[in-house]
């Protein structure tokens, strides 16, 4: 038990911070960690894309696809270590840590009492949605016939063909891998494990959306991220809504689109725009835009229209080509699956 | 020559709205931002990003563009792409920012977060969330009877169980087949061995069994059977509270 919670801690903690160093190494941010985080979590979901997609339709055995991004991850990870580890003081961090006090503020106390609420119950507590019948049920048939996406999860028949619509957004994958990784069943990874920590993600990315939004302003941050909160802890007056999303089946690769993806592809466009950093941060956004295809079959329309609609809005502010150009780029997976999606179904 | 999909734009509205409060927020929000936001960059996301989606999605031409690529059932997802709980958020900040008195800025924040939590409905409640004592996050019996199948020496398992019990066996054990696979909206008419099941038609469903390779019924004991599993070649093997597990000898 300690020894899986090490795993858990070390897989799906410390790995996504590291990767997402290789990147963030290069800006000047306050909020690094935060950055670093999430960014190692959509440059894991980016390769998962790249590699999955041509191994199934190769019907090439999941363990194959598993050793393969780990051995990418791996790579990642040591080159990460190497580039970060010249750069890092101990000595003077620790001393600014030393210095630093701890002025625990209402607000901001507030503030994580409800997203701690929130990851609590989704860790205790449980909602149960009957579409994990073929999404969590295709972490557990890929891990155990060690397939993708050959024999059916809701029934257990060989497929007559790809599933289309889902075989271009694995992400049931990812869960597998992790799963195998942390050596816990897949049901158990999507129903305990993911929840409190994808919660986490959405909120680090609405944090840095109130940083970004609020020039950093501790007080203004903390009570856009209390209402927020309350937003979506009220938001059940429908099921449909992204908010019911987050907090009834964060596991599933839609809700995280709708409270991940989607608003980070908000926040990086306006970093894109705002902040003359040069490739990283549309680099970034190509990344997240390979993310948005891995999560789910509406992300590769959704992604693209989301980073459309933005484009158009800024283009009439700023009347620079260039943001054409550039997101003309990055929206390319997006047209690519799309339009593998519309020949082959 | 619009119709079909102003009818599915106009259904995929009224399930996402609710009643209706929160989008009424949304454009109040948006009317505020654009009233008072000076930042050109946080006008342009909040106020005329958010028009310029809801633009594109309530369009009948748009819907009938991308027909192909999205499931009418699900078009409602694409209220997704506008920026609501940030922007009612950034909204409520910007007003609690323009009260320079500290009384009057928490009287202010606490209106605002009872305006919100008065237009909308708590998530939290018996309802939708149970305290379930397993890991899995799935109903304690049909875990006990997925296990009780699972530690059958059989090398081949194919199931035949309730509507209610299919979404979850595979989600354990992926070496269970089933006789029938979940349909997300409810539509079973093609499977008549449900409506034998649910009848309690022994002969019927024994027969279904043997041309499907059915060698496991899981019976819920509430229905009760025309004539006896036993006599049809099944032997009882286990049992949960409502359920009884008979294997093909």
């Amino acid at each position: 038990m300690f020894f899986k919670l090490l795993l858990c801690i070390l897989i799906l903690g410390i790995v996504p911070e590291i990767l997402g160093l290789l990147i963030t190494q290069f800006w000047k941010e306050k909020s690094s960690i935060l950055w670093s985080f999430i960014i190692g979590y959509f440059l894991e979901f980016a390769i998962l894309q790249l590699l999955a997609i041509p191994m199934i339709f190769l019907k090439v055995k999941f363990t194959v696809l598993l050793y393969s991004w780990c051995a990418i991850i791996g790579v990642l990870l040591v080159l990460s270590i190497i580039m970060n580890l010249r750069k890092l003081k101990i000595k003077e961090t620790f001393n600014l840590i030393k210095k630093q006090k701890i002025e625990p503020k209402p607000m901001y106390v507030i503030a994580i009492i409800l997203i701690g609420l929130q990851m609590f119950i989704a860790f205790f507590y449980t909602h149960i949605d009957d579409d994990d019948a073929f999404f969590v049920a295709t972490s557990n048939v890929t891990i155990e016939e060690n397939s993708m996406y050959i024999i059916s999860a809701e029934n257990g028949s060989p497929y007559k063909e790809f599933p289309m619509r889902y075989v271009f957004s694995p992400f049931p994958l990812y869960t597998a891998i992790i799963s195998k990784l942390i050596q816990i069943h897949p049901t158990i990874v999507a129903h305990t494990i993911f929840p409190p920590i994808f919660i986490l993600i959405a909120y680090i990315v609405y944090t840095l959306l109130g940083i970004k939004l609020f020039y950093g302003d501790k007080e203004d941050v903390s009570r856009f991220l209390i209402l927020l909160s309350v937003i979506y802890i009220w938001g059940n007056f429908s099921i449909y809504t992204n908010f019911s999303f987050l907090l009834f089946r964060i596991w599933q690769g839609k809700a995280i689109l709708a409270n991940i993806i989607l608003p980070s592809i908000w926040l990086l466009f306006l970093k894109c725009v705002e902040e003359n950093k040069g490739i990283i941060n549309w680099l970034l956004l190509i990344i997240t835009m390979l993310a948005s295809c891995l999560v789910s079959s509406m992300g590769i329309p959704l992604a693209a229209i989301t980073l459309g609609g933005l484009v158009v809005v800024f283009l009439v502010k700023d009347k620079k080509v260039s943001y054409l150009i550039k997101s003309g780029i990055c929206v390319i997976p997006n047209i690519v699956y799309g339009l593998m999606y519309l020949i082959m179904k | 020559m619009f119709s079909d999909n102003i009818k599915i734009i106009q259904d995929s509205f009224l399930k996402y709205k609710g009643t209706g409060m929160y989008m009424a927020l949304f454009f109040l929000a948006i009317l505020y931002l654009f009233l008072t936001e000076k930042n050109k960059s946080q006008k342009m996301f909040m106020v005329y990003f958010s028009c310029l989606i809801m633009v594109v999605i309530l369009n009948p031409l748009f819907n009938k563009c991308v027909d192909s690529l999205l499931n009418k059932n699900v078009y409602w997802r694409n209220f997704w792409l506008l920026p609501m709980g940030i922007t009612i958020a950034y909204a409520g900040v910007s007003v609690i920012k323009g009260v320079s008195n500290k009384n009057q800025k928490m009287i202010t924040f606490l209106l605002i977060l009872l305006i919100i939590v008065s237009s909308g409905k708590c998530i939290y409640t018996a309802e939708n969330y149970q305290k379930i004592g397993n890991a899995f996050k799935l109903p304690e019996e049909y875990i006990e009877v997925i296990n009780k199948i699972s530690e059958m020496n059989l090398e081949h398992k194919k199931v035949l169980t309730t509507i209610e019990m299919i979404p979850y066996i595979r989600q354990i054990d992926a070496k269970i087949e089933l006789a029938f696979e979940r349909r997300p909206f409810g539509d079973y008419k093609d499977y008549e061995i449900i409506d034998y099941y649910n009848t309690g038609s022994t002969h019927s469903i024994t027969n279904l069994c043997q041309q499907q390779n059915i060698n496991i019924i899981v019976y819920d004991k509430a229905i009760p059977l025309q004539e006896p599993l036993i006599n049809y070649g099944f032997k009882l093997t286990a049992q949960t509270e409502h359920y009884e597990i008979y294997v093909m000898e």
